[in-house]
């Protein structure tokens, strides 16, 4: 275990030094010079829902503390940007901020958002807040369809392109060719995406390794112990609430650009289940774990979409047969149940394995027996993913409304 | 000191404390006393008083007007059969019970009406009889966990990785591991605590209490279920823990040799009620005390023991 002793993002980027997390950033850095459009704007929906992953495991994951109440402040973020950056029109008001300004106080308004509830997400422990915070979906869809002159209402509203000062994310604005290649709306939010999504792996990284992280695992495994060893329990289940909530208000700004629109079918309580699709798939109170989840969980309709026409089995949506969307629905539907049933850590006990695997037999009896008790030992989380299979199911709406 | 009420089972006890307070002064160097917060000058020793105490929980009396009073730097027992409120108490002193009548004090301040987190930081510090470490942390980790309210850190620095944060982590880290070599975990500190042998991880249990600087250490059964070295290891550990730190110990324990071996003083509950309070001598001696352990078998047998029945008597 290295620790970092260079300070700051320096620090926290030796701190990743592991390899295959830099040539992962290094493959992502180079693909929109390879990539088509298709690929990219797949990646910057990833990415969106990395950050958006990354903040439930913080909350779930970490704490331990059960949420179905993620797409509501994924559509606050969305809703907040949207309404702050566009531009009044047809019965829809907006303040048309600059872009920049917009996000920033559209994750503060989902912090705030996660601040009002945060009394509730304080007292309650594990399962009964994932039921507490289901009303906040029922409460959130109900509001993105009545309040009109803000959501857009029923048909939602569209959402401004990003920018800087000087610097549009569309594709013009000023005009872009980096070694040959044109960088469009795509290239540019594909880095926009990476950027952010990197920054908020990072922070919560360096969260689990510090004095936050060992709180809030302590909450998590043995409130009592917690409390009686000098943290408030109460106030750190509030403030994970509250930093999970800012990492979704982030991440729906992401998804509202990501889409261009935003409407209330998009933050419906299928998107809670398939966050924690994510967070179960990736490993809970794994960062990276989350984040491969995202991808799969995000990528794979898109990916089966684009290529529908090519796979057998799949026909267009409507038509009777199997459709994109209900494959991947499929897809990670078995994908969950195998990995509660083969590997609780999900993706994130994987890639341990494997890192096992790849060090090779030559390890002494010993080191085996050691990595025997660290693979049992993972129970805390080990319980909490049954658990969260079982919330996923249990919350699952038989009939999913087609996008 | 000698065990007077018998040997420690299975082993020459004076030899083994003799060994493990050499121990314990010399190859792992005591860790000097800190000042448990910086602001506050070192404040004179502080009585713990339990005036009055009773808990119910519906019909049941589970404390009734329990009074004891812990004096500054001596090991205190609480002994009784199962279900005779010892742990009950350790609740209370806590704080994760409330009182339905009664105070505790530290010194001046009260401490029954406070939250847990606070009753830590006014320095009570508590080992859990059922370990309740996190499983996959390394052992350093979870004495860090000891160190929460010593440190400042908030989401924001801790996310940062501020220059501040990282130096304040490394400061705690370096006390904490002084924390471990003192109790002879120092080889282990980078190691996951699930692979420690029960008795290390016993040992981790108290580490992570002494991590919070307490001035009271409460320690719920230290010895159970340890063997016998472990045992004698761990009571000439807590004299050493007495005496270089200066930290006062009040404990639950079952073993009546390692009670009657380390303890100054020994309160005896029986049903929520305090029956005798004494020397180890005096309470070796005291009739009720005899009647509650030999004499009616109703008050042996009420719980589900973790320690037999039968120990008791072959004890005392």
């Amino acid at each position: 275990m290295s620790r970092a002793k260079l300070p700051g993002l320096l620090g926290a980027l030796t701190s990743l030094r592991r390899w295959p997390t830099v040539a992962l950033f290094a493959i992502a850095v180079v693909i929109p010079f390879y990539a088509d459009e298709f690929w990219l704007r797949t990646g910057f929906a990833v990415f969106a829902a990395v950050i958006g992953a990354v903040g439930l495991n913080l909350l779930s994951g970490t704490t331990g503390q059960l949420s179905l109440g993620h797409a509501f402040f994924l559509a606050v973020g969305a809703i907040s940007y949207s309404f702050l950056s566009g531009e009044g029109s047809g019965g829809i008001s907006g303040l048309g901020l600059p872009p920049l300004l917009a996000m920033i106080i559209a994750v503060a308004v989902s912090g705030l958002a996660g601040l009002l509830f945060s009394p509730v997400a304080a007292r309650v422990r594990g399962l009964y807040l994932a039921i507490a915070s289901l009303g906040l979906v029922v409460a959130g869809q109900h509001i993105l369809n009545t309040a009109t002159p803000l959501t857009g209402g029923f048909n939602g509203r569209s959402v401004p392109d990003f920018s800087l000062p000087g610097f549009s994310f569309s594709d013009s604005d000023p005009d872009l060719t980096v070694l040959g290649v044109p960088f469009g709306q795509a290239e540019r939010l594909w880095y926009l995406g990476l950027l952010l999504a990197a920054l908020s792996i990072i922070f919560a990284n360096n969260l689990l390794r510090g004095r936050s992280g060992v709180a809030l695992e302590a909450v998590r495994d043995n409130p009592l112990a917690a409390a009686v060893n000098g943290v408030d329990v109460a106030a750190y289940r509030a403030r994970a609430f509250l930093l999970s909530s800012m990492y979704a208000g982030l991440s729906g700004v992401l998804y509202a650009l990501s889409v261009g629109s935003v409407a209330p079918e998009s933050f419906t309580i299928e998107v809670s289940v398939q966050y924690l699709v994510m967070i179960v798939l990736g490993g809970l109170g794994s960062m990276g774990g989350a984040a491969a989840g995202a991808a799969f969980v995000t990528a794979l309709p898109l990916v089966l979409q684009q290529y529908s026409d090519s796979l057998p089995f799949l026909s267009a949506p409507g038509s009777g047969g199997v459709s994109y969307a209900d494959a991947a629905r499929f897809a990670y539907g078995a994908a969950v149940v195998l990995i509660v049933l083969v590997e609780p850590t999900g993706a994130a006990g994987l890639a341990r394995r494997a890192r096992k695997h790849l060090r090779g037999p030559a390890s002494s009896s010993d080191t085996n027996d050691r990595e025997r008790k660290k693979s049992t030992s993972r129970t805390s989380t080990q319980n909490s993913a049954p658990m969260v299979a079982a919330a996923v199911i249990a919350a699952s709406p038989d009939t999913i409304p087609e996008k | 000191m000698n065990a007077p009420g018998g040997p420690i089972p299975g082993g020459g006890s004076t030899a083994t404390d003799e060994t493990l307070r050499s121990r314990a002064d010399g190859s792992a160097a005591s860790p000097p006393r800190r000042d448990r917060n910086q602001q506050s000058e070192e404040q004179a020793p502080q009585r713990l008083r339990i005036e009055g105490v009773s808990v119910t929980f519906g019909a049941l009396k589970a404390l009734s007007d329990v009074s004891i009073s812990v004096e500054p730097g001596h090991i205190h027992a609480i002994i009784g059969p199962n279900g005779a409120g010892k742990s009950t108490l350790f609740n209370v002193l806590s704080g994760l019970y409330s009182t339905s009548a009664g105070k505790v004090w530290l010194g001046n301040t009260e401490l029954t009406s406070r939250r847990p987190h606070q009753i830590t930081e006014l320095g009570i510090g508590r080992a859990f009889q059922n370990i309740a470490l996190p499983s996959h942390a390394t052992v350093a980790r979870s004495l860090m966990l000891g160190r929460h309210h010593l440190t400042r850190a908030g989401f924001l620095r801790t996310g940062l990785r501020l220059p501040s944060t990282i130096r304040e982590q490394e400061r705690h880290r370096a006390r904490v591991r002084e924390i471990a070599e003192f109790l002879g975990l120092g080889d282990l500190f980078d190691v996951e605590v699930s692979g420690l042998s029960y008795g290390d991880r016993k040992r981790v249990e108290v580490g992570r209490a002494l991590a919070t600087e307490p001035r009271v250490l409460l320690l719920d059964e230290p010895v159970a279920g340890m063997n016998a070295t472990e045992s004698s290891r761990m009571a000439g550990q807590l004299r050493a823990i007495r005496e270089s730190l200066g930290v006062t110990i009040l404990l639950v324990e079952h073993d009546m040799a390692m009670v009657m071996a380390i303890a100054d003083r020994v309160t005896v509950l029986d049903f929520g009620t305090v029956i005798a309070s004494g020397t180890p001598a005096e309470i070796q001696r005291d009739p009720d005390v005899i009647r509650a352990y030999l004499g009616s078998a109703d008050g042996i047998s009420k719980a589900p023991s973790d320690a037999p029945p039968t120990s008791w008597r072959d004890k005392l």
